[in-house]
Parts: C-alpha cells; sequence; structure tokens
C-alpha cells in the first residue's frame, strides 16, 4: 500500500534582520535542521533525503542548495534535491517531500528552507532583474510595485479604503506580538507604517526583509506512527499552478484568477468541500497587506469583495473561526525561501497543538500557501490535517 | 577594545559587487514587434482560429495553442486597467515618483505593461482618482528609438 507523508519535526532559528544577522547562511541552515530533527525524534543517519530551497539569481552564489548540503552532517548516500522557484520554493519542499514519501522513493526527507535575503544590497533592484527582460524589466518594477497593481484595481472594484487595507497589516502584527519567530511587531510606529511606497501600499503594507532559517522533516507515516513523539499532521493536498510570465498576462488585477483554480484542485485532493466550515487556520504568503483579502476570496473562504468583512467581523483573528496568519506572516518576518515554508511549519505547529504563536485551540485542518514570481506568477497550496487523536 | 570583546565580535561582512552583460536573444516575434515600434507602428498578431489578439506580439495562441501568422497594426490608444505611482523606486531605475500601468490596447484582449505620463504627481490623491481604470491613454514615441519596449516613451493620458 502508498504510505502518507506526515510532517514529523519543525525547527526554526529566531528571525532578525539581515544587519543584525551574526550567522552565515550555512550555520543558521545547520542550526534550523537540527531543531528540526531533535523535534522529530530521528538522527542525522535516518534522514535519506534532503531538499534545499533557493531563488535563482538573488544571492552572490549559485545553486546555493549544493553548497548547503555538505554542512548538514547527513549520511554519504543521501539523495541532494535542488528546487529553484523563486518565491514558491518554499511551498515546493514539502509538496515535493510529500510527493517522494508516497511515490516509494523516500522515507524521511529533510527540508532546508534557507535565509535568502542576507545578501542583497537593494532587493528592490534585485527583483528587478528577474522581472521579464525585454519587455518589461525596464519599466521600473521591483515586487513592491507590481504588488500595487492588485490592491489597487480591488479598491477601485470594491470601494475598499485604504484604511480597510492597513487593517490587515495591523492585524498580522497583533497577532506577531505572540510569535517569539517575527522580526516587526505592532510596536511599528504609526509614521513609518503610513508612508506611501507605491500607491496604494504603505509601509506598514509591505514585509520587511529578514533573516532566519527553517526545516522541516517530513516523513511515511508508517514509520512515524511508531518514532514520532509528536501528533501525525498528515499532507493530504499539495498542488502547485503558474499564470503567464508576463504582468499584461493578468487580465484582472483585483484578484488572484489562478489561485481560485488551484484552490479548487487541492481541496479535491484533500476532501474539503465547504473551505471556510473545513479548514481551521491559514497561514497565506502575504508580502503585501491587501493580497490576505484577495487571497481569502481566491481559496474560496468567502465571496469577491467580502473578505474585508471578515476581517471587521473579528473572523480572521485570533478566537475567530478562520484565523489568518496567526504568526504575523511574511508582513512579520520575510527571509526569502524560509519566509516562503514558514506557513508550512507554522500550520503543522497548530496542528500538532504545539504552536510557538497564539494557539487555534483544537485546529484539525489547515491550509498554507506560497507565492512568488512576476506579478505573484506562481503559487502553491499545501493542506494539512491532523491524523492523531 | 577589551579583552572580553573578542567572543562577542560582530561578524564580518564582505562587500561582492559582479558586473556581468548579458546578450538576449528576442526572436523572430518579438523582433518584428520591436522593428515596429522604431517606425512608430504598434503591431500585434491575431489568431484566426480563436480571434484572441496578443500585445506584444506572438506566433503563437495561449489559449488554443495554434500558430498565428496574423499580424494587425493598431492605433497605439488604449484604456488603463490598473497603474501605481512608485514614490520610492530603487537603485538603477528611474527617479521617483513615476506611474507604471497596465494598458489595454484598443481591439485587443491583453495588457502592455508601461509608464503613464502627463499625470501631474504632486498632490498623490488627486493623481490617484485620475489613475483609474477606464482612463484612456495614447503612445508617446521617444525621440531616439532603438527597436526596445522603450521606444515607447510612456502612454499619456488622452486629451478629451
Amino acid at each position: 500500500m502508498k504510505d502518507h507523508a506526515v510532517i514529523s519535526g519543525v525547527g526554526f532559528t529566531s528571525a532578525t534582520s539581515p544587519r543584525r544577522q551574526p550567522l552565515s547562511k550555512d550555520e543558521l541552515c545547520r542550526q534550523a535542521a537540527d531543531l528540526a530533527l531533535e523535534h522529530a525524534g530521528v538522527k542525522r543517519s535516518d534522514i535519506d533525503t534532503v531538499i534545499i530551497g533557493d531563488i535563482a539569481g538573488f544571492e552572490a552564489s549559485s545553486v546555493s542548495a549544493l553548497t548547503i548540503a555538505p554542512f548538514l552532517g547527513l549520511p554519504e548516500y543521501t539523495n541532494i534535491i535542488p528546487i529553484s522557484t523563486g518565491g514558491t520554493s518554499g511551498g515546493h519542499l514539502a509538496n515535493q517531500a510529500a510527493a517522494l514519501v508516497r511515490a516509494g522513493y523516500a522515507e524521511r526527507v529533510l527540508c532546508i528552507a534557507p535565509n535568502t535575503f542576507d545578501g542583497p544590497v537593494d532587493l528592490q533592484a534585485v527583483i528587478n532583474t528577474n522581472s521579464p527582460m525585454i519587455m518589461e524589466q525596464p519599466l521600473g518594477m521591483g515586487a513592491v510595485h507590481m504588488g500595487a497593481f492588485f490592491p489597487g484595481a480591488y479598491q477601485q472594484r470594491y470601494g475598499v479604503t485604504d484604511d480597510q487595507l492597513m487593517a490587515v497589516g495591523a492585524k498580522n502584527r497583533r497577532h506577531a506580538d505572540h510569535n517569539p519567530f517575527a522580526h516587526i511587531t505592532s510596536s511599528l510606529a504609526d509614521e513609518h507604517a503610513q508612508r506611501m511606497v507605491s500607491t496604494p501600499l504603505r509601509l506598514g503594507m509591505v514585509c520587511p526583509v529578514s533573516s532566519g532559517a527553517i526545516a522541516l522533516v517530513v516523513t511515511a507515516e508508517s514509520l512515524a506512527v511508531e518514532e514520532s513523539p509528536n501528533p501525525l499532521v498528515r499532507i493530504t493536498g499539495a498542488s502547485s499552478i503558474s499564470d503567464g510570465y508576463l504582468g499584461g498576462k493578468r487580465r484582472d488585477f483585483s484578484k488572484f484568477e489562478v489561485v481560485e483554480h488551484l484552490a479548487r484542485k487541492v481541496y479535491r485532493e484533500a476532501g474539503i468541500i465547504d473551505a471556510r466550515r473545513d479548514l481551521d487556520v491559514l497561514e497565506l504568503f502575504v508580502p503585501y497587506a491587501p493580497m490576505e483579502y484577495l487571497l481569502q476570496e481566491a481559496f474560496l473562504i468567502c465571496g469577491w469583495g467580502e473578505a474585508p468583512g471578515l476581517l471587521e467581523e473579528g473572523a480572521t483573528s485570533h478566537g475567530g473561526d478562520i484565523p489568518t496568519n496567526l504568526s504575523g506572516g511574511p508582513l512579520c518576518a520575510n527571509p526569502g525561501v524560509a519566509g516562503q515554508m514558514a506557513p508550512i511549519a507554522h500550520v503543522a505547529l497548530q496542528l500538532m497543538g504545539q504552536s510557538p504563536t497564539q494557539q487555534a485551540e483544537g485546529a484539525k485542518r489547515g491550509l498554507a500557501h506560497s507565492t512568488g514570481g512576476t506579478f505573484f506568477q506562481f503559487h502553491t497550496a499545501t493542506i494539512m490535517e491532523r491524523v492523531s487523536a | 577594545m577589551t579583552a572580553t570583546d573578542t567572543t562577542t565580535e560582530a561578524a564580518l561582512v564582505h562587500d561582492v559587487h559582479w558586473k556581468i552583460d548579458y546578450r538576449v536573444k528576442l526572436g523572430r516575434a518579438w523582433s518584428r514587434f520591436m522593428r515596429g515600434l522604431q517606425k512608430q507602428e504598434l503591431w500585434g498578431t491575431r489568431c484566426e482560429s480563436c480571434q484572441r489578439s496578443y500585445v506584444p506580439a506572438q506566433d503563437y495562441c495561449e489559449a488554443c495553442y495554434e500558430k498565428i501568422t496574423n499580424w494587425v497594426q493598431l492605433e497605439p490608444t488604449g484604456t488603463l486597467r490598473a497603474a501605481t505611482i512608485v514614490y520610492q523606486g530603487f537603485e538603477g531605475g528611474p527617479e521617483a515618483p513615476y506611474v507604471v500601468g497596465a494598458v489595454e490596447i484598443d481591439g485587443t484582449h491583453s495588457l502592455l505593461m508601461h509608464f503613464i505620463g502627463g499625470v501631474d504627481l504632486s498632490d498623490s490623491d488627486a493623481a490617484r482618482a485620475v489613475l483609474r481604470d477606464g482612463l484612456r491613454v495614447r503612445a508617446v514615441w521617444s525621440d531616439e528609438r532603438t527597436a526596445a519596449i522603450t521606444d515607447i516613451k510612456h502612454f499619456a493620458v488622452e486629451q478629451a
């Protein structure tokens, strides 16, 4: 019989600003790996495959996955798999680990999500080089400027105010006050938060550049039943989708059209019928606050244009019925590939009942998402479910 | 520095600078599209099978995956669908503030990204009120053209 894949261990290093980070990438990744292996209750020699994430062209290195692997102290026959899909590398790490375990190729996979943003001196300038070179790169856009197109169109379509956009940032920073791995909290001064970066995005709606690493252990469920000290969190749905490469391929900037397709695909796989009723916790990759609304709508949590109402009634805060980004999300810590895998790590710990942030009591099923690429071309989704009593 | 500082010394950081030049081939469709811009002409392609049209021009249809050979010259006018006013740019980019937008060229189905010019940005709220979905714009050509996307200087608000 084919095995299921479960997340059996999670390791977070603390997050800080790249300027204050004293550790090198190798040192950080080793620390995260040690924490994840300890949490999973397995030894380095138990690992048969390591998957390491990368963002091509963002750092002064090439295929950093291969340069990190030798520092992890793994057995010499360990399979090493690099993944480089830009902003979705982190989401793909656990999804690929699950695919390898289900296929019978691997039994215990170590996923390493490194810090990616420690190197660039001006990250928006680096991201601009990632823009479609001939047609759009000369047009003066980094990620934040691409990210600004969507909320502008969303505001116009649904009559959403700037304050309603900022409310997502404020909510997520309140959540981050309880996350020991967050880098920005509600202590962010309002005068800074209000500074306009690219309309309608103000600084308080924009993620920081952070440093930190995260590791996961993904194990065949038949082994984890015997060896894991933690409640079993099964990956019940894992998928990804891509939109067109040019920004101009997004026909309607008021929604993430491809995410709705991704949602239907991954919900079918995981047996989710009514997303708001069946899911207990969401961690969505929201580097720009208003994206949380667009993603909740595309993931079918509510109707189009209705997400600001969910926030206002408290449904998406701790204690609400569909708490979203209890970690604070990327608005409170965005260390590159580690930031992209963080949603999976946080949902897994919520479902184990071991969240380092505010715990969603009794959470049984959760959704984690990551996104990246020019104008958010790529997205991943991961559905997890607690299968232990 | 005292002796105890040796254990808490700040980690060293070295500057690394890469200066690397590349050459990128545009392919047949984009070469023809760019040569059109150089002559102050905007060209798109239209799929004969499903009638979808593309700007920038491409030689296959993304919807039905048929090869496209039907080139159409377009009036360089269109409707703004989404835009942002950039107040914080980046090193090596244009000097802020500036506007980038997605323009639906008349008679086509795809959006062309470009600079939007001719809007007073000194009052951000007033500028945002102008730069809305539905704004009519027309291409302004650059004086020096090199068969590049910047042969269009920007799209300017069309005077009523």
